[in-house]
């Protein structure tokens, strides 16, 4: 029986702490993070907000031309429930040069196109507002590499990366987000219609669970069929994971010298503070 | 006195006891991990039976000081506790909280506990001592 419920008040002391305790360690007080409606960005802002006060958060709203009005109105609602700052700025005109240049572009290229944009937006504004990017990455999409390398995966901190979707799901609802955030389909909103699952192939539900077993129970793949997941099912996920490992390492770099970045040069990142 | 991964080792708690240690003190920076339905993570609650087991099984008074913090993302969670000679938690601090929590224990619990549970007296030394060569000399 997998049963991925959390203590979510549990979940909150730490993961606000955390926020707090590693923005100060850099010193910094305050974040900025993109706000797009969904429910992870969601979560991540009401874990900011409580951490550091609603005054010391810049929520942005990135919109393409493409993005559905009704996930654009439900950042507004969470913007103002929190009182947190904001601004707005679209990409469309800082992207659509880009995409034209290509007359065999495609959605996928046009989609990672605006996810690193709406990064270059952000890092710009961290400088402006003095405040670290806030990450909103899930573990499911991170071990499963449902992300643009540099793009929505470039942050300061993680502070949702080791919890499943059905988790981010419990500590939203637990958090206060609204229903119809939490309620609504998942979608990276890149093109119209887009949904994490229906890209996917698979429902969270069930990849929640079968992440659960090889990843944090240390289940053997084989072992995973035999509690009865699908063994396609099992080695696509396998796969997926593998492959995309590389998302969520730095660039392999090329050993010469005695004492090389990343080998045997290891310290925390907030090494020193 | 015990640090870290030391206590976690039976053997060397119960070499302290054998050595006459009436009070374990155990010192740790120990991170939190295994978010579940429980109001405490699984290492917190491990840790806890242990030094609760430790207590119990050596009829000891174990005093353990975890911290509390974080660190590139690991959380340290708190909740130093005092276990007696019983096994029963005298103290325990907050979780994710600093604290400086001061406890009165009574010394001559171990008298109490260890007359009605004689274990120290009736360890086998000897025994232990034998069996440990033939394992070595077998390994």
């Amino acid at each position: 029986m997998i049963d991925l419920t959390i203590n979510t008040d549990l979940a909150k002391k730490i993961l606000t702490g955390f926020i707090r305790t590693e923005l100060s360690r850099a010193g910094f007080k305050r974040t900025v993070m993109g706000v797009s409606g969904g429910i992870d960005s969601a979560l991540s802002l009401y874990l900011s907000a409580a951490a550091l006060g609603p005054e010391n958060i810049l929520a942005v709203r990135m919109p393409y031309k493409t993005s559905p009005q009704e996930t654009l109105a439900d950042a507004q609602t969470m913007i103002d429930d929190l009182g947190v700052q904001s601004r707005t700025i679209e990409i469309t005109e800082m992207v659509d040069p880009l995409i034209s240049r290509f007359d065999d572009i495609n959605k996928l290229r046009a989609g990672n196109i605006m996810a690193r944009m709406r990064m270059i937006v952000l890092y710009d504004q961290s400088s402006a507002f003095n405040g670290l990017v806030m990450g909103t990455s899930n573990k499911t999409e991170l071990l499963l590499g449902y992300s643009t390398v540099y793009g929505d995966s470039a942050a300061a901190l993680q502070p949702i990366g080791d919890l499943y979707k059905a988790q981010v799901r419990q500590l939203a609802k637990a958090m206060g987000v609204p229903e119809e955030v939490i309620q609504k389909a998942p979608s990276a909103d890149l093109w119209q219609g887009q949904t994490d699952e229906g890209e996917l192939g698979f429902t969270y539900e069930e990849v929640d669970k079968l992440l659960y077993m090889l990843v944090d129970q240390r289940y053997r793949p084989e072992a995973c069929v035999e509690e009865g997941f699908n063994q396609t099912f099992v080695d696509r996920v396998v796969q997926m994971i593998r492959r995309n490992h590389f998302k969520r390492v730095m660039p392999p770099i090329a050993k010469l010298s005695e004492r090389t970045i990343g080998y045997d040069f290891l310290y925390p990142r907030d090494w020193g503070t | 006195m015990l640090i870290c991964e030391d206590f976690w080792h039976a053997s060397l708690p119960y070499l302290l006891w054998l050595d006459g240690a009436d009070i374990l003190l155990f010192a740790s920076a120990s991170p939190g991990r295994g978010l579940h339905k429980d109001s405490l993570l699984s290492s917190s609650e491990w840790v806890e039976h242990t030094n609760r087991a430790y207590a119990g099984l050596f009829t000891n008074f174990v005093a353990h000081a975890n911290r509390v913090g974080y660190e590139d993302g690991l959380n340290f969670w708190g909740g130093s506790t005092i276990f007696d000679p019983d096994g029963n938690l005298v103290v325990r601090t907050p979780d994710f909280e600093e604290a400086l929590t001061i406890a009165e224990i009574d010394l001559n619990q171990l008298h109490r506990t260890r007359a009605r549970l004689p274990l120290l007296r009736d360890e086998r030394t000897n025994l232990i001592q034998h069996e440990l060569e033939r394992i070595l000399s077998e390994s």
